[in-house]
């Protein structure tokens, strides 16, 4: 008979009874996996050799377009001009004929005869056709502008916005009465610059259009047509 | 002018001229009046000689025009309906003229409310074309009024 304190006795099982919920055979989900993003050696993009190698793509393509441009069309022996419109200077260039000058004395000359090379109007507008405008590379720096001169310009008179009968004194010089005009009648329009033959009452007007059957000019106005301060 | 019209005028407003000459207020307006004194037409405010001119002419013609169109030529008699109706399209044809160039040659009539906004000369035509040949007394104060904007009034030219 074993004694309870005997090691060698077999020991009593223990365990949790623990109540299993679920689909006991569904796999477990593997465990996220962190994604890493793909990275140059430094981590970085390589900005600074980007914009290095696109600049000195540019610059060559803009020195094969000028190298291009200036041999294709200058004439040789030609000045070099101070305009140097591209569109513009070729064709000014086409429409004169070309001469080609006989080079120095010390070089050997392959045709000592000029050369006169024209082109007909068809192979002009065939090549101006052709070609795209190249436009010429702006200037860094604007050109000075021209002094302005200031020069002190005398008030001119205005020109008269309004009607004859309105005209001040001063403005033009004094006429003399129509000696076929009578005073009592019509009023002395010729101190303000009209010609016109105002008759003072309107009712009288009225009267001497019935008879000639004429319109009536009537002006109504803010003051007193005979003193052309007052009108 | 004077062998087509028969020219006059009349005071219906004051301005002030102050010490230094400078003149305050004040306006002009023209109109062109059968001899009975019905408005022909009106040009508001102040224009120019060449402007004035213009207008005068269109005031005769439009005037010999409407006159022929309402003259029975057999028995001289002139209808008055004919005479108004010509000169209600002559005024509306320059009120779509001055306002809108799309109606321009349409003749339908103006429209009911004051044309607020438009140049003064439109909206002299519109007055006339609504009251066709009114008189001259019943024209000119809206014409100073409410076109011109400026005040009748009795008073002396001040100086101040």
């Amino acid at each position: 008979m074993s004694k309870p304190n005997d090691h060698s006795a077999q020991a009593i099982p223990t365990g949790i009874l623990v109540s299993v919920s679920g689909d006991p055979t569904e796999p477990e989900r593997p465990a996220p996996k962190r994604k890493s993003a793909p990275r140059e050696r430094n981590g970085q993009f390589p900005w600074l050799w980007a914009i290095t190698a696109a600049s000195i793509s540019w610059a060559i393509a803009i020195f094969t377009i000028g190298v291009c441009t200036t041999s294709n069309d200058v004439p040789e022996g030609h000045e070099p001009s101070a305009i140097n419109d591209g569109v513009t200077v070729r064709a000014i260039a086409r429409m004169t004929p070309t001469v080609k000058l006989a080079p120095a004395p010390s070089k050997p000359a392959p045709n000592p005869v000029p050369q006169v090379h024209d082109e007909s109007p068809t192979e002009i507008a065939l090549r101006d056709t052709a070609e795209p405008p190249i436009p010429a590379p702006a200037p860094a720096t604007p050109p000075p502008m021209p002094p302005v001169a200031v020069v002190a310009v005398e008030p001119t008179p205005v020109a008269n916005a309004t009607a004859n009968v309105e005209e001040p004194k001063n403005a033009k010089p004094v006429r003399p009465v129509r000696p076929d005009t009578d005073l009592g009648v019509f009023a002395n329009c010729d101190q303000i610059g009209s010609s016109i033959l105002f008759m003072r009452s309107p009712p009288d007007a009225f009267q001497k259009a019935r008879e000639e059957k004429k319109l009536v000019f009537m002006v109504h106005l803010s003051g007193n047509l005979e003193d052309p301060g007052f009108t | 002018m004077n062998e087509n019209f028969v020219c006059t005028y009349l005071k219906v407003g004051t301005f002030q001229v102050l010490n230094n000459g400078q003149k305050q207020g004040g306006n002009v307006a023209s109109y062109f009046c059968l001899g009975d004194g019905r408005v022909v037409h009106t040009v508001p405010g102040q224009t120019n000689a060449d402007k004035l001119l213009s207008e005068s002419r269109w005031a005769y013609e439009i005037r010999k025009s409407a006159l022929t169109h309402a003259t029975d030529l057999g028995t001289g008699r002139v209808d008055d309906k004919k005479y108004r109706d010509k000169i209600i399209r002559g005024h509306t044809e320059r009120f779509y003229a001055e306002t809108n160039a799309r109606h321009a040659k349409s003749y339908s009539p103006v429209p009911l409310q004051f044309p607020h906004g438009r140049s003064q000369q439109a909206q002299a035509h519109w007055l006339l074309a609504r009251n066709p040949l009114a008189k001259l007394d019943a024209v000119y104060p809206f014409v100073w009024t409410k076109i011109l904007n400026e005040e009748l009034s009795d008073r002396p030219v001040a100086k101040r």
